[in-house]
């Protein structure tokens, strides 16, 4: 799992926002605010979470930074450039709450379908490798209905990475699974993320997994959506288990939650 | 979704049912003598004398309903396609496919007849009954992909073709399918109306003959032949729509 496995990779790219404004017109001549002057910056080959109350506008952020829609008013760049062009030369790698794997294809088919959807040669070993790191290497060639949610997670996981991607969209990618098989994962994705380093923003409602998974945790209020809040997570990696158990660790998460709250009930 | 030993016996319990319920009406003639019992039409079917003109007949009309499956399967699907990979003629298409659409069978037969050699003709009606059941499964099918699917294609920067090929198309075979099976007895249907005019082999002359000369057991056996035939189809690609809903659809 080099990171020049497949011939374009590069340095990790920033990520930056400024004054972000996105409206959606539903209907009746009405608009909705669904981002409000959002400012955000990630550095390159660091990893923000977004944490915010449902409907704060997290998954438009990251539709944003997939390229899918544009913002209303303000700026969105990825590497100094307009996210659509980044996902134009296949430089973004994403993984959603729904795990979107092609039902007729296997595990490893999946994992390499986005070397098949950019018109590049099938790097088997990289799929085999990243299959491996994900741990389902047991099961590459079984179809997503024969997987568990865990599993088929890991795979979307894996899929995200097989382009070794300059940024790294996560939408919630554990939000369906159960409380331990959450757990496992995000200790597998900070231990394959302490590897690789990819600038990397993932969007979640769950504190805990994002101070144990990030750098920076950027706290978004109710609608209109607004960071009120980024905080620095101090723990060195790589990080583990132990981590979780620590007075520090829990005392970040209930600062974090109670900011959570404040942003909740302030808006 | 699949047609398991269970569903066949169910199937064939129903099957029976309708069979002893048409002796019963035929046998105490509660319908009058136009209604024959159910095992004197089968007899006459199976006749030495006859069954040679009614497996003459039934293989006309099915070989021209097959023909008209896929010939109408072809063009819909064509339809489907050009309309979603262009969706600036979507608008006009769909209006195109409504309008063939609303053209009554019975009135495409009688303009196919006058525009069509009479051979063509039980094809093409057959083909433009199917055209639109399949341009709707396909238009249906082609958009079927749930969002989160085209959008992890569109953050990787794929192509609109290889979209289409590596997940609109594979996505869309379960609809196709599903149209397909509905189709094959809508083809029978219009292979029969389309001999009605002109043709002189097949069932539709067979039963406009029968009924004209009052041959009530031909009548019946022509009619049944037709149903077995069209169930038959419809068994078949069942079949077929269960194996593409097996593996292309989400569980």
């Amino acid at each position: 799992m080099t990171s020049a496995a497949n011939g374009n990779a590069g340095a990790p790219f920033a990520i930056r926002l400024r004054d972000v404004r996105v409206t959606f017109a539903v209907g009746g001549g009405k608009t909705l605010s669904a981002l409000d002057g959002v400012d955000l910056d990630v550095p390159a080959a660091t990893f923000c979470a977004v944490i915010g109350p449902s409907g704060c506008g997290k998954s438009t952020l990251l539709r944003l930074l997939g390229g899918l829609m544009r913002p209303s008013s303000g700026s969105v760049t990825i590497g100094g450039r307009d996210p659509a062009a980044i996902a134009a030369a296949h430089r973004l790698g994403v993984a959603f709450q729904d795990h979107a794997l092609l039902p007729w294809l296997t595990a490893r088919e999946n994992v390499a379908l986005p070397f098949r959807a950019v018109g590049r040669p099938v790097d088997a070993r990289r799929v085999d490798d990243l299959l491996a790191a994900v741990g389902i290497a047991d099961f590459a060639a079984t179809r997503p209905a024969e997987l568990s949610g865990g599993m088929r997670q890991r795979v979307a996981i894996a899929r995200a990475l097989v382009l070794d991607p300059g940024v790294l969209l996560l939408d919630e990618p554990f939000g369906a699974l159960d409380a331990v098989t959450r757990r496992h994962l995000n200790l597998e994705v900070q231990r394959i993320w302490s590897e690789h380093a990819i600038t990397t923003l993932l969007v979640t409602h769950a504190v805990d997994e994002a101070v144990f998974l990030a750098d920076t945790v950027a706290v978004m209020s109710r609608r209109p959506g607004r960071v009120e809040r980024v905080a620095a997570i101090p723990f060195p990696r790589p990080r583990n288990r132990s981590l979780l158990m620590t007075p520090a660790f829990h005392a970040l998460v209930d600062e974090l939650t109670g900011a959570l709250d404040a942003a909740d009930n302030g808006a | 979704m699949k047609l398991g030993a269970q569903q066949l016996a169910a199937g064939a319990i129903g099957l029976a049912g309708v069979f002893a319920l048409w002796e019963l009406v035929g046998r105490c003639g509660l319908l009058g003598p136009s209604w024959p019992p159910f095992w004197r039409v089968a007899a006459y079917i199976l006749a030495a004398d006859h069954r040679a003109l009614l497996l003459d007949a039934a293989g006309q009309t099915l070989s021209e309903a097959a023909f008209g499956l896929v010939a109408g399967s072809i063009a819909g699907c064509a339809f489907a396609l050009v309309a979603v990979l262009v969706p600036a003629a979507a608008a006009g298409i769909d209006r195109f496919a409504a309008i063939v659409n609303g053209i009554p069978v019975i009135a495409i037969g009688a303009l196919c007849a006058v525009t069509f050699p009479p051979a063509a003709n039980p094809i093409v009606v057959a083909s433009l009954a199917v055209f639109f059941m399949l341009f709707v499964a396909a238009t249906v099918g082609l958009n079927a992909a749930p969002a989160a699917q085209r959008d992890v294609l569109r953050v990787l920067g794929a192509s609109r073709w290889t979209t289409f090929r590596r997940l609109q198309l594979p996505a869309a075979l379960p609809a196709i399918a599903d149209g397909l099976r509905l189709s094959a007895p809508v083809s029978v249907v219009g292979a029969i109306v389309g001999e009605w005019f002109a043709a002189e082999r097949g069932l539709g002359p067979l039963l406009v003959n029968a009924m004209q000369n009052y041959q009530i057991d031909l009548l019946w056996s022509a009619a049944l032949i037709g149903a077995l035939g069209s169930a038959t189809a419809y068994l078949i690609l069942s079949g077929v729509r269960a194996a593409a809903a097996r593996r292309y659809l989400p569980r």
